[in-house]
């Protein structure tokens, strides 16, 4: 009997510790974002999208392009490019261009190293490290450090190295800070940046598989300039691919990207909506143009997160029949009546 | 419960062999389990009857203290998000307007066929 109790005592002392370890540490805060200040939050942005189609740079945005956008009611402007046009002078040039016509309008400018590639980190920082000094503008320039990343280290830290996604992000900027940097620093991360699946509120004794756990538990995302953010994408689909022009039914705009917003929040980080899209220049789908509204409110209802969205789309060489292509017909975007599109998401 | 019958002082054990009791019933067959929820419904230990089942199921004022889903609960990503994140690589790798060097615009149609 006596055996029994204690074999009992030992069962149920195992359980009661299994069952407070099954919580979610509680998150960390970050003072990452402290210092990034735009002014009016969200600002309205836009993709220039022109770069990335061509290596050689043939089809970069003009100063020209830039300017009708600016003129349209953007407040910033994304700019993917491929990181090997980097050592192209043609191409360098013509980003070059288009930067100072944006910064001559007081228009933000995000540099979108537009390759799938590895999530931040010190090697990743060392590339930006030497690119960057042909943007030495830190008030308006601004750097995705890498878009969609399908590489890295993993969001659980490696038992014998300890690193993981968070560690290797905050050495990264870390080595970029050190080298006398102070751009802006916009962060994304694997599964196609996806703002539904930024936390996943992972309890303390599993393994990390989303960024909010892996920051929390390398100490939070650091900056010691306070310039950095998180930057995710949505698109209103089924998969949020943005492949297809129907939108998920019976949901919000709320709850399409507030994952992220509320992670974000409780760790004191801010946003950067890089990509999202729900319609295009001839037409919204109802469905659509609900999601894509409502979202917009939750941005706006939460300033002190979102710092801004830049909407995919942007740029005059995409063809016409194109999903989310936001300006009308080649050569009349200048002049043509704003689209309702164009209307909501310049937010005017 | 004998221990506390006979005046033996309150020690931890007795609510250690508590939880345990609950956790046994918790594990027991559904008539079991029905069976003791009707011992603790009537202490006098009335004939089972189905009306004594009834009012030992639970009504929803019982759950007055149980916390509520917080809006960051209800934000976590799907059950199949694995599932949704392989998807939405495959879309975007098939998608013609995002293949890297795809040069699927207008114009690089224009520029590929002039050179």
């Amino acid at each position: 009997m006596a055996l029994s109790t204690r074999y009992s005592l030992f069962l149920f002392l195992l359980s009661s510790v299994g069952l407070a370890a099954a919580v979610q540490a509680a998150p960390v805060t970050s003072g990452a974002s402290r210092n990034i200040n735009l002014g009016t939050s969200p600002l309205m942005g836009v993709n220039l999208s022109g770069c990335e189609f061509a290596s050689d740079g043939a089809l970069c945005p003009s100063p020209a392009t830039v300017n009708t956008y600016i003129d349209k009611g953007f407040r910033a402007i994304r700019l993917p490019f491929r990181g090997t046009q980097a050592s192209n002078p043609v191409v360098v040039s013509k980003m070059k261009a288009a930067v100072d016509a944006a910064i001559k309008r007081g228009v933000y400018v995000i540099l979108d190293r537009h390759d799938y590639g590895n999530t931040f980190d010190p090697k990743e920082a060392g590339w930006w490290g030497s690119f960057i000094k042909n943007f030495p503008n830190t008030t308006y320039v601004m750097i995705d450090t890498m878009n969609e990343p399908r590489k890295g280290a993993s969001y659980q830290a490696d038992p014998s190295t300890r690193r993981s996604y968070a560690t290797e992000v905050n050495a990264g900027i870390s080595a970029f800070r050190k080298a006398g940097y102070k751009h802006k620093l916009l962060i994304e991360w694997r599964g196609s940046s996806g703002m539904v699946r930024f936390d996943k509120r992972e309890a303390s004794n599993v393994a990390c598989e989303s960024p909010a756990c892996s920051f929390d538990r390398a100490g939070g995302l650091k900056d010691p300039l306070g310039l950095t953010m998180v930057s995710g994408h949505r698109y209103p689909d089924s998969d949020g691919s943005g492949t297809s022009p129907v939108c998920v039914p019976n949901t919000t705009g709320t709850k399409l990207i507030w994952n992220t917003d509320l992670a974000a929040k409780a760790r004191g980080l801010k946003v950067w909506v890089g990509e999202f899209a729900f319609g295009n220049h001839i037409k919204v789908d109802p469905i659509c143009d609900a999601l894509g509204k409502d979202a917009l409110k939750r941005m706006r209802s939460l300033p002190e997160t979102y710092v801004g969205v830049t909407w995919w789309g942007g740029g005059n060489g995409w063809k016409e029949d194109y999903l989310y292509k936001i300006e009308p017909r080649k050569g009349t975007f200048g002049t043509a009546a704003p689209s309702a599109y164009l209307t909501t998401i310049t937010g005017r | 419960m004998s221990h506390i019958r006979h005046g033996r002082p309150f020690r931890p054990e007795h609510l250690i062999g508590l939880g345990l009791a609950l956790l046994g019933a918790c594990s027991q067959t559904p008539e079991k389990k029905a069976e003791q929820l009707v011992v603790i419904a009537d202490p006098q230990g009335a004939k089972f009857t189905a009306q004594s089942v009834l009012s030992a199921t639970p009504s929803p004022s019982d759950f007055a203290g149980t916390a509520l889903a917080t809006n960051a609960d209800l934000a976590l990503p799907p059950a199949d998000d694995l599932q949704q994140e392989t998807l939405q690589a495959v879309a975007r790798d098939a998608d013609p307007y995002r293949v890297a060097d795809s040069i699927l615009s207008e114009d690089a149609d224009r520029l590929t066929a002039g050179s």
